[in-house]
Formats: C-alpha cells, sequence, structure tokens
C-alpha cells in the first residue's frame, strides 16, 4: 500500500479540529456578543499559531489558562476549553487534557458538557490511531532495513563463494600443470630427442642402431600413455577420502557419536561437499560449545538428488547465548546459498536437520 | 534594489493603482449622505479599500503563479523578508490612500466632525486586515484572474451585508447578528462607534480586526510552491 494514498492521522487532526471549532461557534452563536466573538477569534488563533509553527505543546498551557480566567468572568466561554481539551488529547498530554475536562464538567452544565465529553473521545480516538500508524511505519521501516541487510549479506555471500570457484579452479589447474609437467613431460622428452637420434641414424645409413632407437621411442611413448593414464586417476577424487574426512570428524569430537553415512559423497558436487563439511563441523562445534549431551547420534544420507544431514544430541541446553545464534544464522545462509534448507527441532532433544542439493544452479 | 521598492515599483506599476489610490477616494466625498449619519462615503471607503487591497496582493499571487517563489526559495532571501516587503509597500501604498480620504473629508465635511486621527488608525487597520485577507484568499486559487473574478462577487456581497454600502439599520435583526463573523463589519462598527463616540466599541473593533489580520496572514503566509 503506498503512503500518499493514506489519509494521514495529522491532516485527519486538522479537518477534526475545523469541525469542532464551527461546532463550538455554533453553540455559542446564540449568545454570540462582540467580546464572545473576540474571544472565539483569539482561540482559532492560537490555534492556527501552532498549526504554522513548531511550537511546544507544553506553551498552549498559556494560553488555555487565559482563557480558563476570562471563563470565570464569562462561564459561556469555557465550551471553548472543549478545544483544548482536544488539542492536549491529540498530541499525548493527557494530564493537562483530563485537567481541563474536570474544570469544564465542574463549570458546563450537562447538555453541552457532552461538547467536552465529545473533543476528548475524538483526540483520544486520534492519538491512539496515530500511534498505532507510527508503530506500524515503525515496524514496516524495520522490516525493510532488515530485507536489506539480508539481501547484502546474500550478495556477499554469492560473491565470496564465485571467488572460491575462481581459486579452486585456478589451483586445479596448477595441479594438472604439475602433473604433467612431472609425469609426462619427461617421457615425452625423451621420445622427442630418441626420434631425432634415430634419424640422425637412418641418414648415416645406420639400419639396425635406427631400429633400436625406434623400439626405445615406442617403450618411452607406451611409459608416457601409462603416465597419462596415472595421473587421469590422481585427478578423480579418492570416493573413500570424503568418507573418511567426515569419519574423522566425527571420531575426533570430544563426545562420543554415533553416526552413519549412507550413499556415495562422490556423487556430490565439490561445493556441495565442502557446505556439507562445514556444516558438520558447526554442528559438532557447536554442541561441544553449548551442550553437555549424553548422547549425540548423527547421519547423512545421500541419494539422486538430495543429502540430509541429521544430527541430534540430549544435552540441551536452557541459555542461548550470541555466539551460538550466529553460528546457526551462518550456517543456515551457507545452505540457503546452496538451494537447501536448515530445521531446529527442540524438543527433549535438540535436532538439527540439514537438506541439500546434490547438483548446485549456477549462479550469475 | 531591495524587495520593498521593487514591489512598491510592482505595485504602481498595475494600471488602476494610481487612480484607486489617489482619485477614487475623491470621487466618494460627493455621494450623498443620509441625514444624522456619518457620511456615506466614510463607508464606502471601506469597499474601495478591500478591492485596492486585493489589487497591491497581485504580485505576490503572480509570483506564485510564475514560480518566482521556486526561484526565491533558491535564493538566499528568506520567505519572511519577501513576504514582509510585499505586504510593507502593499501597507504604505494603502496608508496614503486612506491618508488621501482622510485629508479630503477634513477639508470637505469640516475638521470637527469626527476624530480623523483614529479615523485613519481605523482604516489603516483596516487596510491590514483586507490585504491579509486578500493574501490568504489568493491561496485558494491558482490563477489570479479567477481568483479575483470571484472575490469581486463575495467582497461586494461582503460590504453590502456587513454595512459599508448602506446602512446596517436597514437590514433585519437576525442578519445583523450574523455579519459580525466578517471581518468587513467591523469597520462599519468602527464607524457607527466613532460616531457615537464610544472608545470601547471602538477599541473593540480595533482587536478584532487585528485578530482577523493574524489570522489570514497565518492563512495566506504558508509558503506554496
Amino acid at each position: 500500500m503506498r503512503r500518499e494514498n493514506v489519509v494521514s492521522s495529522i491532516v485527519m487532526a486538522r479537518l477534526m479540529l475545523v469541525v469542532l471549532l464551527l461546532c463550538s461557534f455554533l453553540l455559542l452563536f446564540t449568545e454570540l456578543a462582540p467580546l464572545h466573538l473576540l474571544v472565539f477569534l483569539l482561540v482559532v488563533f492560537s490555534h492556527l499559531l501552532r498549526w504554522r509553527f513548531a511550537i511546544p505543546q507544553t506553551w498552549m498551557l498559556l494560553d488555555s489558562a487565559m482563557l480558563v480566567v476570562l471563563s470565570l468572568l464569562m462561564p459561556s466561554l469555557a465550551l471553548l476549553l472543549a478545544l483544548y481539551v482536544y488539542y492536549f488529547a491529540v498530541n499525548a498530554k493527557l494530564l493537562y487534557a483530563f485537567l481541563l475536562m474536570l474544570y469544564c464538567a465542574l463549570v458546563i452544565e450537562f447538555p453541552l458538557l457532552l461538547f467536552p465529553i465529545v473533543c476528548l473521545m475524538f483526540g483520544l480516538i486520534l492519538y491512539f490511531w496515530d500511534e498505532e500508524r507510527r508503530t506500524l511505519i515503525q515496524e514496516a521501516d524495520e522490516q525493510r532495513q532488515k530485507a536489506f541487510q539480508l539481501d547484502q549479506q546474500q550478495q556477499q555471500l554469492l560473491l565470496d563463494y564465485s571467488e572460491d570457484r575462481e581459486i579452486t579452479r585456478m589451483q586445479e589447474r596448477e595441479h594438472i600443470a604439475r602433473i604433467l609437467h612431472d609425469s609426462l613431460g619427461h617421457e615425452l622428452t625423451g621420445a622427442h630427442l630418441t626420434i631425432q637420434a634415430a634419424n640422425a641414424l637412418l641418414l648415416q645409413h645406420q639400419q639396425q642402431r635406427a631400429g633400436e632407437a625406434q623400439k626405445k621411442v615406442e617403450q618411452r611413448l607406451m611409459a608416457a600413455l601409462d603416465q597419462l593414464k596415472l595421473a587421469v586417476r590422481q585427478l578423480q577424487p579418492e570416493p573413500e577420502q570424503h568418507h573418511r574426512e567426515l569419519a574423522q570428524l566425527f571420531q575426533d569430537f570430544s563426545y562420543p557419536v554415533g553416526f552413519s553415512i549412507q550413499g556415495d559423497l562422490s556423487f556430490l558436487e565439490t561445493s556441495v561437499r565442502r557446505v556439507l563439511y562445514t556444516v558438520v563441523k558447526e554442528a559438532l562445534t557447536n554442541i561441544a560449545k553449548h551442550a553437555n549431551p549424553s548422547e549425540v547420534t548423527a547421519s547423512i544420507d545421500i541419494n539422486k538428488t538430495l543429502v540430509r544431514f541429521v544430527i541430534e544430541n540430549d544435552g540441551i541446553s536452557e541459555k542461548s547465548t550470541q555466539q551460538a545464534g550466529n553460528g546457526l544464522r551462518y550456517m543456515r545462509r551457507r545452505v540457503e546459498v546452496l538451494g537447501g534448507s536448515m530445521a531446529i527441532i527442540k524438543g527433549q532433544t535438540f535436532k538439527l536437520i540439514v537438506t541439500l542439493p546434490c547438483g548446485v544452479k549456477e549462479w550469475e | 534594489m531591495s524587495i520593498f521598492i521593487f514591489a512598491l515599483k510592482e505595485n504602481l506599476r498595475q494600471r488602476l493603482a494610481l487612480l484607486m489610490i489617489l482619485v477614487f477616494p475623491l470621487v466618494l466625498l460627493f455621494i450623498p449622505s443620509m441625514d444624522g449619519m456619518l457620511p456615506m462615503s466614510f463607508g464606502l471607503f471601506g469597499l474601495l479599500n478591500l478591492y485596492c487591497a486585493f489589487l497591491m496582493s497581485r504580485p505576490i499571487a503572480e509570483d506564485r503563479m510564475r514560480k518566482v517563489v521556486v526561484r526565491i526559495a533558491a535564493s538566499p532571501v528568506s520567505h519572511f523578508y519577501y513576504l514582509v516587503s510585499h505586504l510593507a509597500a502593499a501597507s504604505l501604498l494603502l496608508s496614503i490612500q486612506c491618508l488621501v480620504f482622510i485629508i479630503a473629508s477634513a477639508l470637505f465635511y469640516g475638521f470637527s466632525l469626527v476624530n480623523y486621527f483614529v479615523l485613519f488608525l481605523l482604516y489603516c487597520s483596516y487596510s491590514v486586515m483586507g490585504l491579509s485577507f486578500a493574501l490568504a484568499w489568493n491561496t485558494m486559487f491558482r490563477s489570479y484572474n479567477t481568483s479575483f473574478a470571484l472575490f469581486s462577487g463575495v467582497g461586494s456581497i461582503m460590504c453590502l451585508v456587513s454595512g459599508l454600502s448602506f446602512p446596517l439599520s436597514l437590514l433585519p435583526m437576525t442578519v445583523q447578528q450574523s455579519v459580525r463573523v466578517l471581518p468587513t463589519y467591523w469597520l462599519a462598527h468602527g464607524l457607527a462607534a466613532l460616531g457615537a463616540s464610544s472608545p470601547s466599541s471602538l477599541l473593540l473593533s480595533l482587536v478584532i480586526l487585528w485578530t482577523f489580520t493574524g489570522i489570514f496572514l497565518l492563512l495566506g503566509s504558508k509558503r506554496r510552491l
């Protein structure tokens, strides 16, 4: 909803003041002596002055006190005090409003007393309306600010993720270059030199020695082929290694952990595997810091589309520190960036469930 | 050139300005009066003065329409200084008009008719009220011509029913009581009080005229870009 379409409570308060001024004028009209009119005009002036200039509301007490003095001389003017009751009620000076209302109740007789009562009622309604409006605006602003901060953090995480991928790619290139240089380079250089030697022998018509050199070239190329196969095997991740790393985390934990890993971890993309590793590590750190469990169980289930990590402990702590809150919050952001989800179930035990997709959508 | 001098020149540059300030007040003196009452010209001068005040508010209204106020807002000149200079220039011209009428009346009707100094004070108060009323009235319209067209009707009716165009005693009692809410009534009331030599009523008229001035100034002085 756009703000300009909403009738502001300030505009409404001003409109209501105009209506109340007209009403008070009509009520006074039966005895509208020149002096009454002068006082009425001064009351209008006093309210207009507050409309045009930001004068502290307490100064209105001076105006109303003067009107109280005048009303002692001309009792019918006490009716105009209702406008000051309204002013104080709208501007959250409830004590002044009720004091003036009390004076009105003492001075004004019953049928006319309804006017100050109505003024007080309208003033209070507008005051509470304005309060609610301010609260809503404040809440909306806070929500917008939070959303903005979250957006900023998400952008930062995506940037970090992109940079991480670039670094990993560079490291992999260096690794491949090193393997090719160490294993293939030596054999191929040897083969190249042997071919040159064989060519020289052929030019000298030493057929036998050239044939021997040719055989050596064949052997070196075969060796190079074997080295290439070995290098390719080295580049491929070792399936058992990831399993071992995760298992090591559970085994090294300060409390005994009953854990199970179902499915092939090599099926996961590198980034997902890394986040899973970080999540497991963070979850175990949180338990060590903030819980005193007698039993910790963990399970990792991998299928074709999803990986699901569940960790549960019975050492639930009453007080939760800010640090723990931040840890879980950052964990959730990491998981959500990859399109996963995280849930916490607190009961007799503390249960953390993290679900991640096996593959990650490419972020632009 | 200060804004005051500029406003003064702008006001005098208007076609009818000099006529309304210097000539028309003299013409009013020749309107016949009713026996036992103050001259009719005293009341009718209120009508002339009100229109003259409206004419003097023209530069301010046109500045708003031509977006000159936007440029002034961006300049180091404050809106308060701009407004006060214009109002002071217009008030000076209106006071001159009052003075011309007072001097001419004193010469025409004799010096013993009324206290001319008090009459001058009353007219000056009324002039300032008329000027502030014109200022507040103009804020309701985007075009000066529309504003003037409506004002010429409303102003005439206001002066008619409040006893400036003809004696208030000829109107019904209810109307006489109702028109107290009109600012123009308080000039007629003041003139009646002057004629009856009632200082308290006269003072009341002056105070009410100044209160109206304050109210209209508060309404009309708000900067509208």
